[in-house]
This record gives C-alpha cells, structure tokens and sequence, in this order.
C-alpha cells in the first residue's frame, strides 16, 4: 500500500483509531532507534504496590453497588 | 467470543525513547452524565484502580459525598483516596463498572488495576513488539 493510499483511508478512522495509529507510528519508530535507558534520567514509579486493604475495601463497595 | 483489541505501547517521553514506552489505553469514563476520554495506564503491579483529583472533579464527583475511606500505599501513601465507581468503555466492549481509588493527588495518571480492571479483562502484554491486547473476561458479553 502507496503513502498516498494510507492517507486516503484514514477520514475512515474514527477519533479514537486516528490517536491510535498516531501512538502506533511513534511507537515503532522509538522502538527502530533503540534508545535504552539513560543515564540521569527520572523514571516514574506511580504502582501502589500491595495496597490491598484499598483494594477490599473497593471490592466490598462494588457487591454492595451490585447487592442493591 | 470477542476478538482482543490490540494498543500500542505509548511514548511518553520522546528524549528517552524505547525506554519510556508503558501500556497507556484510551479508555472513556462516564458517571452522572459526563463523560471522559483519557488514556490510562494498564498496570498489573497495581493492587487497585486510581484516579487523580482532578479526573474525579472532571466526572462530577463531590469528594465530601464519597463515604468509603480507601489507604494507597507507595508515592500515593501520604494523600487521602475513597471508593468512587465509574462506568468505563474499552474499545468497543461493553461498559463495566470500575471501582477506583480517588486520590486527593493530581501527580499520577490514571491507573487500571488489579481491583477491579484486571477482573473485569484479560490482558496480554508482549512489550517486545510494543503492543498489548485488552478483552473482556471470559463469559462476559460484549
């Protein structure tokens, strides 16, 4: 498939497919360089690892929503 | 039985490439008649579902009306969160319920969980080819 032909197939695409594709492209390209991790660099930790009374407690609100 | 739907690992830092690649996934939530479209991130590592302040605020949620205390643990450790449910549309799946975590924290995306997003989909990573697959949990409808 042609540049052009790609091109003219993406009015198809809905809003969402469009991003989709755009994350996708930026992604392959990233991944073709290679670039690893760099020295310095800051790289967010956000997991709330083993925070399970949170997670019981949303359990319980869920079959309490579903008793109802 | 439905088909996967397939996303590509998001940049999120284009000066540290390959490297900052994580499993971020649009994903629209909707509760009292507002709806959002946001990406989030599928984290497995993660006891919970959570949602930043502001995200709440965005979907019309009153923090002082939300009764059911929740304690987060890791960076998130030192900010208040409570129970709030959502309705959440993957793709073109059906919506499922979510419970999340609303922190008072502003400093976290959000984050799709172990409670309840991974028992509600079954995910694949294959993090090699920069993409992962979201489906419904077996027997669910779509």
């Amino acid at each position: 498939m042609s540049f052009a032909e790609v091109v003219s197939s993406l009015p198809q695409l809905s809003r969402t497919e469009r991003i989709r594709l755009l994350q996708h492209l930026v992604t392959e390209i990233a991944r073709a360089e290679g670039v690893g991790l760099v020295d310095g660099a800051a790289y967010p930790v956000w997991t709330p690892l083993g925070s399970t009374d949170a997670a019981n407690a949303l359990l319980q609100a869920i079959h309490k929503e579903e008793a109802r | 039985m439905a088909q996967p739907e397939q996303f590509p690992y998001m940049l999120t830092d284009p000066a540290l490439g390959e490297a900052s690649l994580l499993p971020f996934m649009p994903i629209t939530l909707e509760s009292g008649g507002r709806r959002l479209e946001l990406n989030a991130l599928v984290d497995s590592g993660s006891a919970v579902n959570v949602l930043p302040h502001n995200v709440g605020l965005q979907l019309g949620a009153a923090w002082e009306q939300q009764t059911i205390a929740v304690r987060l643990t890791g960076n998130l450790a030192n900010e208040p969160a409570r129970a709030l449910l959502v309705s959440a549309t993957v793709g073109l799946f059906a919506p499922v319920r979510l419970a999340f975590a609303w922190t008072r924290s502003d400093a976290v995306p959000v984050i799709l969980g172990q409670v309840n997003f991974f028992m509600e989909y079954d995910v694949h990573f294959y993090r090699s080819r920069g993409i992962f697959e979201v489906e419904p949990k077996t027997g669910r409808k779509v």
